[in-house]
């Protein structure tokens, strides 16, 4: 008899020849997430079983509860397939539970002399005559026993199905580069393209002196939470400083977080070029700022010919503050350590920059002098 | 993450923390590899560690004369912490509003309990305002505590004839002077003041290290117990090493008086010629230990990494309070302007004249840069 960790895939499934790409992507998103903990994990037809991992079955649930793609778990029990174990380990499950509950059993193994019917109904009776606060009921249970007897002559019995983060794995829809500042949005928006199976490495801009160590600190913790779920990342950090104050001496103040979005998205767009990155994400809701109006967005998209995605433009900032809360992101993001976009804040920035007028701000400045400037000191972290 | 090599760097915020004296600190180790004992062992070895902090306490009260003893602590917070809780139960407690938070936050926390919490103002550099310090003072006070040196401006308070004052209005005050800005750096043979606070690492000792002077007649409630060290006033294992680490560095920086007019000319040094853009906020009656001045207009962080950039590091105000404009100054009466740019160079008798030309220097260079870039 053993703990096992039974863990179920979702939409995976679902992709027909990919799936075993998918599968052993997963295994090895698993297998990255738990390597400092003693385990095996086994491939089974539509799931995996975790064993072997002694004392550490909490912080194997931690993990996994962190993985996309992965759709349900359920702590289980492993035994050898045998009648008398079945029945006694199943009514051992039940002494924990009240209310209703029914018996479902799943028989794989087709060469086990009993049928599934009668195990379930031979588990339910037991279960009954020991445990008198317990009903039958087989439409709306409030507790299902189910018993899986596999093909491998072992059994598994669990009650609880925890349902998991779903999506896809990561690393199977490519590359991205996410904008990552020291906020509450860019975080949420990582971990929801990581969802979809983006591999995310970060991009976060600073402006020291004006912005102090302790900023960009709390972005290097920001970008280990997000990677707590998108795995592995590249964190490249860019000095924003002399851009800033070119554009504060030579152009119109309004200009200036428009001007400086168009700077950070040229230097994303060579960044990811140099590193593969297929996508730029940003943490932008439409309207949250004034930098962050339509025309604001087709001025910055206009610099770049590399898709920009934005997943929670649509969001409002509580969903948003929801997201980051659930993901343990919010403490951290609102610690008060100034962003290198509130330095030179203007008093009346643009909310509807005209195009001809940004490109006439525009000219004023080096623009490739600057961004070559900027890339010439880029510390990379590996996360 | 932060690393910095602080090796060839200029170290001129000395009142956030000392250097380690490190002919102190090898001092000390190699009295504690041979003398781990705990003191309150019976054994020879045992008698002979208690034997040494007794030496200590010795070298420590002899800053303060025969009337005072020594309890040790873990840090200065701790014993102005035990001295507020000490009197907090009836009457009620006078502070100035230039505490530092080790008093001020706990009096607010006992204010929150039903404690009579009364706060005196200041004068613009940062001393208490006497006259509304006398004027809470009545029958009912148990206890006044009012900063030495302040920590923020340097600004000295006469914190013997305030206490004298004080008991003139009621002979029964205990005063308190939080010393952890002043103990070295001014004279402490009091007459009138009854408790003083210290900190080790503000001398060049460890930091986990301190003590508080106490009147020898007074009796203090204890914060902590247990063991019943410290003659019970103060129970946990004393810090050996720590302690002892303290005493070589008393025996290094022991020196008030030289010490004092060598770093008078350090702050004479930086103020001849230092850039007008800065408004001064220390004055002449401020401790020259410390000295607070404001770029007005412009963000104080901005230039503290523009220092350290040039391989200098000064403080923005009072370390303990980072992140917020200072509620000492805002006190005093300055403008969000003043605030957003405090600054503050504080020394150690080892600062060279050369360092702080220098610093001087690179000050004057950062606040033009700045201001140009600012100004547009």
């Amino acid at each position: 008899m053993e703990k096992v960790i039974l863990v179920r895939y979702g939409e995976i499934f679902l992709k027909g020849k990919n799936r075993s790409f998918f599968v052993s992507l997963l295994k090895s998103n698993m297998e990255h997430a738990l390597k400092d903990i003693p385990h095996k994990i086994i491939v089974m037809q539509t799931r995996y079983v975790i064993t072997d991992f002694g004392d550490n079955y909490e912080a194997i649930i931690d993990k996994i509860s962190k993985i996309f793609g992965i759709y349900s778990y359920s702590p289980a029990i492993l035994i050898k397939t045998d009648i008398d174990a079945i029945y006694q380990t199943a009514c051992d499950f039940a002494n924990g539970i009240s209310g209703t509950f029914k018996v479902e059993t799943n028989r794989a193994d087709k060469t086990f002399p009993y049928h599934s019917i009668d195990i379930s109904r031979e588990v339910g009776g037991r279960i009954l005559s020991k445990n008198h606060n317990l009903k039958v009921d087989v439409k709306k249970p409030d507790h299902v026993v189910n018993i899986d007897i596999r093909e491998s002559g072992k059994t598994m019995i669990f009650t609880e199905i925890i349902k998991g983060l779903g999506g896809l794995p990561v690393g199977c829809a490519g590359k991205g580069l996410l904008l990552l500042s020291g906020g509450i949005d860019s975080p949420v928006a990582g971990f929801m393209i990581a969802k979809r199976g983006m591999r995310i490495n970060a991009l976060h801009f600073h402006s020291y002196p004006y912005t102090g160590i302790l900023a960009k600190e709390k972005v290097i913790k920001l970008a280990n939470i997000v990677s707590t779920y998108s795995g592995k990342m590249t964190l490249h950090m860019v000095k924003l400083t002399k851009i800033q104050e070119a554009i504060h001496e030579k152009c119109d103040e309004s200009f200036m977080i428009t001007l400086m979005r168009r700077f950070m998205m040229r230097i994303a767009e060579r960044i990811s070029k140099e590193n593969d990155y297929q996508a730029i994400i940003t943490g932008e809701s439409l309207g949250q700022v004034a930098s962050q109006t339509i025309e604001s967005m087709t001025s910055s998209n206009s610099v770049v010919s590399m898709p920009v995605l934005r997943p929670v433009v649509a969001f409002d900032k509580d969903d948003i503050i929801a997201i980051s809360e659930k993901i343990g992101a919010f403490e951290t993001s609102i610690l008060p350590y100034e962003d290198c976009c509130t330095v030179f804040l203007p008093k009346n920035p643009q909310i509807k920059p005209k195009m001809e007028k940004i490109l006439a701000e525009e000219s004023k400045l080096d623009v490739e002098g600057l961004i070559a400037d900027a890339l010439s000191e880029v510390e990379v972290m590996e996360i | 993450m932060l690393q910095s090599s602080n090796l060839n760097k200029i170290y001129l915020d000395n009142a956030s923390t000392s250097k380690p004296d490190e002919q102190a600190l090898n001092k000390a180790s190699e009295y504690y590899l041979s003398n781990f004992h705990n003191p309150s062992s019976l054994y020879k070895e045992g008698v002979n560690v208690s034997l040494f902090l007794d030496k200590i306490r010795e070298k420590i009260s002899s800053f303060f004369g025969l009337d005072y003893e020594v309890i040790f602590t873990s840090c200065g917070t701790e014993s102005d912490n035990t001295v507020l809780d000490a009197y907090s139960k009836r009457g009620n407690i006078v502070i100035s509003a230039g505490e530092h938070s080790a008093i001020y936050e706990k009096a607010k926390i006992l204010r929150e309990k039903g404690c009579d919490i009364r706060i005196a103002k200041l004068n613009k550099n940062g001393c208490v305002n006497e006259e509304s310090l006398f004027s809470l003072v009545d029958e009912n006070t148990k206890l006044v505590s009012v900063i030495h040196i302040n920590n923020e401006t340097g600004a000295v308070n006469d914190v013997d004839g305030l206490a004298k004052k004080c008991k003139e209005i009621n002979k029964d005050v205990v005063f308190h002077a939080d010393g952890v800005q002043s103990f070295l750096k001014a004279d402490t043979h009091f007459k009138y003041v009854d408790l003083f606070s210290l900190s080790g690492h503000k001398i060049g000792a460890i930091k986990g290290v301190g003590a508080l002077i106490k009147r020898k007649t007074l009796y203090l409630a204890p914060l902590i117990f247990g063991g019943g060290q410290e003659r019970g006033r103060r129970s946990g294992t004393e810090n050996v090493f720590g302690l002892a680490d303290l005493y070589y560095a008393i025996e290094n920086k022991g020196k008030i008086e030289e010490n004092y007019i060598k770093v008078q000319t350090l702050k004479n040094v930086l103020l001849d010629g230092l850039s007008d853009k800065f408004s001064l906020i220390s004055d002449e009656n401020c401790s020259p230990y410390v000295v607070c001045f404001s770029a007005v207009g412009l963000k104080s962080e901005i230039i503290l990494h523009l220092m350290e950039d040039e391989g200098i590091l000064i403080g923005t105000g009072s370390a303990c309070s980072k992140n917020s404009d200072s509620r000492v100054l805002k006190e005093c009466g300055y403008s969000s302007d003043v605030l957003q740019g405090v600054l503050r160079v504080s020394f150690s008798p080892d600062n060279t004249i050369e360092e702080v030309e220098q610093a001087k220097i690179k000050l004057n260079a950062c606040v033009e840069k700045l201001t140009k870039i600012m100004r547009k």
